[in-house]
């Protein structure tokens, strides 16, 4: 092994030893501080709060479609048939959207006693998408989705209309 | 005595093991939003398998090269059986090679796994225990140490009990025999890590500090497998095993270095061995010519004096 110096060649260099102790003592410090946060880890907390109320997003808007199956016996007509739930004209239109071509309008599922307004994603800022998907299999069940949980959680509620 | 390290270059070597500590707990906190990290499981597991083989090999072949540090023999025993144990995981799990990189959703903690995790553990006590004879003259040290270690496993007996009892009254209901067993694991490694840094050979040898870097990422593999952090389940397997895979590389950095190491001292007594020759040489070569001039005197003094003839006349007259 190449030796350049040895120990004593360091008292030449006091500030930068002491330097680099104090790092050294900051990174340690940082470890430890990073264990915490880990074990708390409040980032994954907030994205379990945000998963969940997707969950029960997806179950309002499903509560709704089936209100309106159970009324009128017909599924909406605006839902496409398509198995594959996250699939670009598959999201639905936010409520009061400026434009919903190439989105699924929802509006007839909204009444006054259930749905008032179709919920929107926390993660969808922009545009008129509200950012879950819908879609009917093509055999009575529509599928509900949220493409944009987080934390790779797969958030989808499959139920039979009729 | 062996030449101590620069100061300068030995906090760098703690310092980037901080970092790297730091880098691999970000990795963790943002992994659940990566994608691929899931599927990639077996395939890191299989290579680590591969890379911990490789080290028992290296470690074994530096042991025959140097018989007096048994705890190469150790290191490289560990090793050699944790890849094999590794491997054999990675295909009994898979049942095949044909779905290395299909994720499965096992929501179970599998018994085997955590074998390879604890040979490993002990073996890496023990090699800090045959490697410490060393320092036994030295008393504050061992001192030290034995309270150190002691204070270590005492609290580990009184969690793993607390642990049992919390278990016994029905509020934990997991794989209660893994847990235990990586508990105890754990434990080794911690003791190993304090008894590599209270033994201060990383002032001397870089390839005590990198044995330091992989007690240290063995540790935080042991703390995603147990698991200690609030991740989801599947992503701390990962990670343990992304840990491990790091800290095996840690090692091998280790060997290389030291191998690199080995003949760069090599090299430095070569030339030192190239220069002393020279110098004798050079010396020979003085003693000749000082020889010759003293003979070549001799002879003209002789020859002056006329006892020269007298002398060849005597060889003559005795032949």
């Amino acid at each position: 092994m190449k030796r350049l110096n040895t120990a004593n060649d360091a008292s030449e260099t006091p500030r930068k030893s002491t330097f680099l102790d104090a790092m050294v003592g900051v990174s340690i410090f940082l470890v430890i501080i990073a264990f915490a946060y880990m074990i708390m880890n409040p980032g994954k907390r907030a994205a379990d709060v945000r998963n969940s109320q997707r969950n029960s997003d997806a179950l309002a808007i499903m509560q709704s479609v089936l209100g309106y199956v159970n009324t009128t016996g017909n599924i909406p007509a605006t839902i496409p048939i398509n198995r594959e739930c996250a699939s670009i004209g598959n999201e639905i239109c936010k409520t009061g959207a400026t434009d919903c071509k190439n989105y699924i309008d929802l509006t007839a599922i909204l009444s006054d006693n259930g749905l008032k307004s179709i919920p929107v994603d926390s993660s969808r800022t922009d545009g008129n998408g509200a950012g879950y998907y819908i879609t009917h299999d093509g055999e009575g069940s529509i599928i509900i989705c949220a493409p944009l949980a987080e934390r790779n959680v797969t958030i989808s509620i499959k139920q039979f209309m009729y | 005595m062996e030449n101590k390290l620069p100061k300068e270059h030995v906090d760098i070597q703690f310092m980037s093991l901080c970092v790297s500590l730091l880098a691999f707990l970000g990795l963790a906190y943002w992994a659940g939003d990566i994608v691929w990290i899931k599927d990639f499981q077996a395939f890191v597991t299989l290579i680590s398998g591969i890379f911990a083989l490789f080290i028992g090999v290296l470690a074994l072949l530096r042991y025959y090269t140097k018989k007096i540090s048994l705890n190469f023999l150790f290191i490289g025993i560990g090793f050699l059986g944790v890849g094999l144990l590794d491997i054999c995981q990675v295909v009994l799990d898979l049942g095949g090679m044909s779905n290395l990189f299909t994720a499965s959703a096992s929501q179970v903690y599998p018994i085997t796994s955590v074998l390879s995790k604890t040979f490993l553990s002990v073996i890496m006590f023990v090699s800090w225990l045959v490697g410490r004879k060393k320092v036994d003259g030295i008393k504050d040290r061992k001192k030290k140490e034995l309270l150190l270690m002691g204070a270590v496993a005492l609290s580990f007996v009184v969690f793993v009990g607390v642990f049992l009892y919390l278990t016994m009254i029905g509020m934990v209901v997991d794989s209660l025999i893994v847990i235990i067993v990586g508990l105890i694991s754990l434990m080794f490694l911690i003791l190993a890590l304090l008894g590599y840094l209270l033994r201060k050979d990383w002032v001397y040898d870089d390839f005590n500090y990198w044995i330091i870097f992989l007690l240290s990422f063995l540790i935080l593999s042991q703390v995603f497998y147990l698991p200690f952090f609030n991740l989801e389940y599947a992503n701390m397997m990962n990670l343990s095993i992304w840990a491990r895979f790091f800290a095996y590389i840690g090692l091998l950095i280790g060997f290389l270095n030291s191998i690199y190491g080995m003949f760069q001292k090599e090299i430095v007594i070569q030339k030192e061995l190239a220069n002393k020759n020279r110098q004798l040489d050079e010396t020979k070569a003085k003693v000749e010519e000082a020889y010759l001039m003293l003979r070549e005197e001799k002879w003209s003094l002789a020859r002056s004096k006329g006892s020269v003839d007298k002398i060849l006349k005597d060889v003559m007259r005795k032949k």
